[in-house]
């Protein structure tokens, strides 16, 4: 059976002689793994669609086990986050949680429409870390994963929210803290509020929020946590991004 | 049906080798059985000698039976000149272009997504020729996808302070390929990299 569809590339990987096993991303059939046969050869015309984290419009051939890429026509390269590595790293990083995150052949068409949305907006403006944080919370959302960030999770008040329980998905409040003593991580203020703001925000809030430093580093500190602990996997590209960040003195996030 | 023991195992080492299933390997497991004894030796013989003789070169990295390898040893080649390779495989065909320089080979196949540790690489070796003032430019040949592309501007950013001139294989258009097809990067570049004819 033929079928096309607009993917996100999420990787590719060497597979036979000249071939390609490449991991791509539908609004309409979720996750699928297709070869890319020839790919490797100079003349291939399909090489430039299926380069991680390019927007393509791909054809399929389903076969008994793994789908047949049979044509492709590029809609989007990202060619400014290409020609700059610390875009080039986040918008891989993107690539890396969708892989760790979704099963095989389950659609989850509004976590698609975000993936792409972030990915213009890295190539757009570069980047600014609370839009990563932004695809990171809602990511964890369109997962069922959402964060009760309004009320303490042991006995439903609303006051002196102070850490974050990863284990009850949710806010503990001051008088609650002694009685959950595994897996919370401290949050300020200001860090719930920008959570708050975060979660469903469009790209015109996202531009209008402010955070300091110490709210960014925390924000970072419990999505990454977070993540970690209901999706069970490190990310990779998160420890090389911090490698690069050093000897770059740029990739800050 | 069950196969004789020492041909089953046969089997079983064969589909450990990259691109060999199940049928080819029992394919090729038969066709050894049928060949001259002296033939099916000079194979066994031929891995054995391979595994035990080549070895990466202790100056450029590249696969060679001798140490230094033939290319370290020719002193007609341009020493100022460093071509930074993958595999020792790229080197041979970068060799085909008749290239005069010399090469630092990696031996490592650098892939982001799969968690690569950047320390892994063991770049001292290729600091040290930087620092010897000997090297006068730094030819980046990665692959030019994603993880080449990072790897390239790491290696670029450590060559720095050497005060090293770091260039890399241009983009473009290859041989025999189709503009329709290319993506914006590559028709950029090559025209950025446009040529008088």
């Amino acid at each position: 059976m033929y079928y096309n569809a607009p993917v996100l590339i999420i990787k590719s990987i060497d597979f036979r002689e000249a071939d390609k096993l490449v991991t791509v991303y539908s609004e309409q059939y979720g996750k699928l793994r297709a070869v890319a046969r020839g790919i490797k050869k100079p003349k291939s015309s399909l090489r430039s669609s299926i380069q991680p984290f390019c927007y393509s419009q791909l054809h399929f051939y389903r076969g008994r086990d793994l789908e047949l890429i049979t044509q492709g026509k590029l809609l989007d390269f990202f060619g400014n986050s290409r020609e700059d590595l610390e875009r080039t790293l986040y918008s891989v990083y993107l690539m890396e949680i969708l892989d760790k995150s979704l099963m095989d052949r389950l659609p989850i068409p509004g976590l698609f429409r975000l993936t792409l949305q972030t990915l213009r907006t890295i190539n757009d403006n570069g980047i600014n870390p609370l839009v990563i944080r932004h695809f990171e919370l809602n990511l964890a959302i369109h997962l069922g994963y959402r964060p009760q960030l309004n009320q303490c999770v042991v006995c439903g008040g609303n006051q002196a929210l102070t850490g974050f329980s990863l284990a009850e998905g949710g806010m503990i409040c001051r008088g609650c803290l002694p009685a959950t003593s595994t897996g919370i991580i401290t949050m300020s203020g200001e860090c719930l509020a920008i959570l708050r703001q975060l979660e469903g925000a469009n790209s015109s809030v996202l531009a209008r929020i402010r955070a300091s430093a110490s709210a960014l580093k925390q924000l970072e500190y419990f999505l990454e946590q977070y993540l970690q602990y209901h999706l069970e996997r490190p990310f990779q590209l998160k420890q090389t991004i911090r490698y690069l960040k050093p000897s770059r003195g740029h990739v800050d996030n | 049906m069950r196969l004789a023991r020492p041909l089953e195992n046969l089997i079983n080492q064969l589909l450990k080798l990259p691109t060999i299933g199940p049928k080819t390997a029992q394919r090729l497991a038969l066709y050894i059985l049928k060949l001259p004894e002296s033939e099916a030796r000079q194979i066994a013989q031929a891995i054995i000698d391979a595994r035990e003789k080549v070895a990466p070169c202790s100056s450029c990295g590249c696969l060679t039976d001798v140490d230094p390898c033939a290319i370290c040893e020719d002193e007609e080649r341009e020493g100022h000149i460093l071509c930074v390779a993958e595999e020792t495989s790229d080197v041979i065909a970068i060799e085909r272009t008749g290239f005069r320089g010399r090469y630092y080979v990696l031996n490592k196949n650098f892939h982001l997504m799969d968690g690569f540790n950047l320390d892994d690489l063991h770049l001292q070796p290729l600091l040290d020729q930087l620092s010897s003032g000997k090297i006068q430019e730094m030819v980046l040949a990665l692959n030019p996808d994603i993880d080449g592309e990072v790897l390239s501007r790491y290696l670029a950013d450590l060559a720095k302070p050497h005060q090293v001139r770091v260039t890399r294989l241009a983009h473009g258009l290859p041989v025999g390929g189709d503009i329709e097809f290319a993506d914006e990067i590559t028709l950029r570049r090559a025209l950025e990299g446009r040529n008088d004819v």
